[in-house]
């Protein structure tokens, strides 16, 4: 990993469009300023490892437990009822 | 009770939609690699969809429409997502969360929705920098079937979200 020491106001550059730059230091915290195109997402890690656990412990394992527990919403969501004749099961 | 004219535009242009594989050009976090998703709609398991990854079957994902789970729920999409999911300006996106059964209790995450492209059937996971949409929203359903807080039903339907 690259490492490099900044100063408050000092930026860094990722390529030619990626700017991140530190706007404040307080005690344990460090506070940065990023810019990059839209079609970069900027994450912060620990929140991306979190929907990434939780969509692996999402993947189905009982398909018939999720079976009554829909019937069960569905009772207490009749939103739901689809009109007739636009079934597409497969 | 009617239900709201964007919920019945988005179930639509889902059935509409065939086949239903949605190509997730960034992968889903956690199933790298899997990038071709498959939404199947079965009977039994109403109000939820299934997001099946193509290329590992027993990979399944159940999702919902969070009109069907949530009140009020308006996420705000970065700007970005749509270019990258190369929406034109008409489009209308379709929002769908994924949904954790452990035993009886049910959780949808709301910090990370999967924002659809009907025309282009590309997808992405947006995960919410800003806000606080947790990602274990409570879902669990009543053995009575009684509506309770958290479940109702939003006239304001958001799922189907404007450019």
């Amino acid at each position: 990993m690259l490492v490099l020491s900044r100063k408050i106001g000092q930026s860094l550059l990722i390529g030619s469009d990626i700017r991140i730059k530190v706007v404040e230091i307080r005690g344990q915290q460090v506070r940065l300023g990023l810019e990059a195109p839209d079609d970069v997402p900027v994450i912060r890690e620990e929140l991306h490892r979190e929907v990434a656990e939780t969509n692996g412990r999402s993947v189905v394992k009982d398909g018939a437990a999720v079976a009554d527990l829909a019937a069960r919403m569905r009772r207490q969501t009749p939103k739901t009822e689809r009109p007739n004749g636009t079934e597409d099961d497969r | 009770m009617t239900p709201p004219v964007a919920d019945r535009e988005c179930r639509s242009a889902l059935r509409h939609s065939a086949p239903s594989i949605v190509y997730f050009a960034q992968g889903l976090p956690g199933f790298d690699g899997l990038r071709r998703w498959e939404l199947v709609e079965r009977e039994e398991t109403r109000p939820f969809l299934w997001l099946r990854a193509v290329e590992r079957p027993q990979v399944a994902l159940l999702v919902a429409d969070p009109c069907d789970l949530v009140d009020g729920y308006e996420p705000a999409i970065p700007a970005g997502v749509w270019s990258r999911l190369g929406a034109g300006s008409e489009t209308r996106g379709l929002t769908l969360v994924v949904v954790s059964v452990s035993g009886a209790e049910m959780s949808a995450n709301l910090r990370a929705p999967l924002v659809l492209d009907p025309q282009t059937m590309r997808g992405e996971q947006v995960i919410l920098e800003q806000g606080e949409w947790p990602v274990r929203f409570g879902l669990t359903p009543h053995e009575d079937g009684a509506t309770q807080p958290g479940t109702g039903r939003s006239l304001a339907c958001s799922s189907s979200v404007e450019r």
